[in-house]
């Protein structure tokens, strides 16, 4: 088999780049594992993901499956008398805000949409596991080898692979394409989330109290609960805690969900005073990280496949979707031979990429570790930017009076300029102990078979 | 009124609501529970509209504002740092 482009990966990164590379007149190979639809977490969208999905034209559809459409996120902190609210915002033409919607996404269902599309759109979609990449002529990666279901081997020849793997890193655990995945600042939390029937949900008549709006339960550092709608009677809910607080309790996911659902905060028990679950409980450990060189001749990796940080801002569909959209022109350009060849034809599109998330990573650092100096940041002195911030709008105007006062408080310099100060990952600078990376090969092959050990 | 008078007055009067009825200089602001997120972002609103003094961004952090003597100290710190700044730029 031969294409220009091979997409490892059917999830929104996958889908995405295949919609975006359709525009460009390219018709990508997606290669995908599992039979669809399946269980994903990840469940909530930002302003900037549903600006995507509208810029792909898919607005009328989101409404008309019924996707609830999120106003906002209501946070509820340690203190009774405290919860604030970050409304969903757009920004116009003359980049004047204007409150917008976006959504709560069951990913099944959400997941299957964008493959569907863009199998219809003229992918071929291709089920199998991908087991290593091929080699062109001058020694760069040059497409994938695939298990196919019926086990045979399928070559699929390529002059670049999409990497867009999600948690699974692949090309990142191949070893000899990409750089070295190191561990992230929060590599030591774990999520256990499932769904329930039955919560009690917001319903005061305002975009603050309307029912389809995320919820945030903080009781302190490391240690919150989300309650995500994913439609009228069910909820998605996780808890994610230090691993080590949940290995000490020794009990069983499920009990600890539902112990924690009731015992996390006072907000959440009201909301769920009896927990009906309605889905299995999954866990995912480790789930920071960061992979280095993440593009190079013939490889690029897309959203998760490359980073992660942590899950409270609900960014995770929203950097793979814009990552996905901005690489879109820059694969076309490489595939009609722009800086064939450099060393890293995609090096401004990796860096920019990097930027984008070292946003995210120094706004996420300053609500764990000066949570009081957040609230203060975000509700009084920098609220306009911190309602880009949350909208997922970290590409542009960047950096902002916000940003440089949370590099400010947390004493942190991001500079540019060469490769030993390029996007470093804090877990590592700022926590050498950190250094040490995540081994291709490690013993943890699966969340679900990490947790049948304890 | 002067700075830790008018600091005291403002942290009785708004944040200690039910709480504190006297309000030592030494306090533990947050152990005490008397301030909170909410509290620190209306002190620091305090400071800024009644007093005129814009707080820097790196110095918004929760140890400047731990007890009613520690942010008159910081405050004075805060004006010797301005006022050198400015004595330096004439």
């Amino acid at each position: 088999m031969k294409t220009e482009v091979v997409i490892v990966g059917g999830g929104p990164a996958g889908a995405a780049s295949a919609l975006f590379l359709h525009r460009e007149g390219i018709k990508p190979i997606l290669v995908e594992r599992e039979p669809f639809p399946r269980y994903h977490i990840g469940e909530s969208l930002t302003g900037a993901a549903g600006k995507v999905l509208r810029e792909l034209g898919l607005e009328d559809e989101m409404y008309r499956r019924r996707f609830p459409t999120k106003q906002g996120v209501k946070v509820f902190g340690q203190s009774e008398r405290i919860s604030w609210f970050v409304p969903v915002t757009g920004r116009d033409e003359n980049w004047q805000l204007f409150p917008w919607d976006t959504w709560q996404v069951r990913r099944s269902e959400f997941d299957g949409m964008l493959l569907d599309r863009a199998v219809g759109g003229g992918s071929q979609l291709v089920r199998g596991q991908t087991t290593g990449v091929l080699r062109n002529s001058k020694g760069d990666v040059g497409g994938v080898q695939v298990r196919m279901e019926d086990g045979g081997l399928q070559e699929i020849h390529a002059d670049l692979v999409l990497d867009c793997s999600g948690q699974a890193t692949w090309l990142a655990g191949l070893g000899g394409v990409t750089g070295p995945k190191y561990l992230g600042s929060y590599d030591k939390q774990i999520a256990i989330f499932s769904q329930v029937r039955g919560a009690v949900r917001e319903n005061g008549g305002t975009r603050e109290t309307h029912p389809d709006n995320t919820l945030i339960f903080y009781q302190k550092k490391y240690h919150w609960a989300w309650f995500i709608p994913l439609d009228a009677e069910t909820v998605s809910v996780g808890v994610v805690i230090p691993a080590a607080y949940f290995l000490e309790k020794r009990e069983t996911k499920r009990d600890f969900l539902v112990r924690e659902l009731s015992e996390l905060h006072p907000e959440l028990k009201r909301r769920i005073p009896v927990a009906d679950l309605v889905e299995d409980v999954h866990v995912i450990p480790n789930y920071s990280y960061q992979v280095r060189g993440f593009s190079g001749r013939g490889f690029m990796c897309i959203g998760d496949a490359h980073r992660f940080l942590d899950p409270i801002f609900s960014f995770g569909v929203t950097v793979a979707l814009r990552e996905a959209q901005l690489a879109a022109p820059v694969i076309k350009a490489y595939l009609n031979g722009a800086k064939r060849d450099e060393a890293n034809p995609f090096a401004e599109h990796q860096l920019a990429s990097e930027v984008g998330v070292d946003i995210l990573e120094d706004v996420l650092d300053c609500f764990w570790e000066q949570p009081f100096t957040f609230a203060t940041f975000v509700h009084a002195r920098y609220t306009e930017h911190m309602t880009d911030m949350f909208a997922g709008r970290i590409y542009e105007r960047q950096p902002s009076p916000a940003l440089h006062g949370f590099r400010a408080v947390l004493k942190r310099q991001r500079t540019y300029d060469g490769d030993d100060s390029y996007s470093i990952p804090i877990g590592s600078r700022y926590h050498p102990e950190r250094a040490p990376l995540w081994q291709a090969g490690s013993e943890v092959e699966s969340t679900e078979a990490w947790m049948g050990r304890h | 009124m002067d700075t830790q008078s008018a600091i005291a007055d403002f942290i009785t009067k708004e944040l200690a609501i039910g709480r504190a009825k006297e309000l030592h200089p030494d306090d533990d602001l947050l152990a005490t529970g008397v301030l909170d997120s909410l509290g620190l972002m209306q002190l620091v609103l305090f400071i800024e509209e009644h007093l005129g003094v814009k707080v820097p961004d790196e110095d918004v952090v929760i140890e400047n504002f731990r007890s009613v003597s520690a942010l008159t100290a910081y405050l004075a710190r805060l004006d010797g740092r301005q006022n050198e700044s400015e004595g330096a730029a004439a």
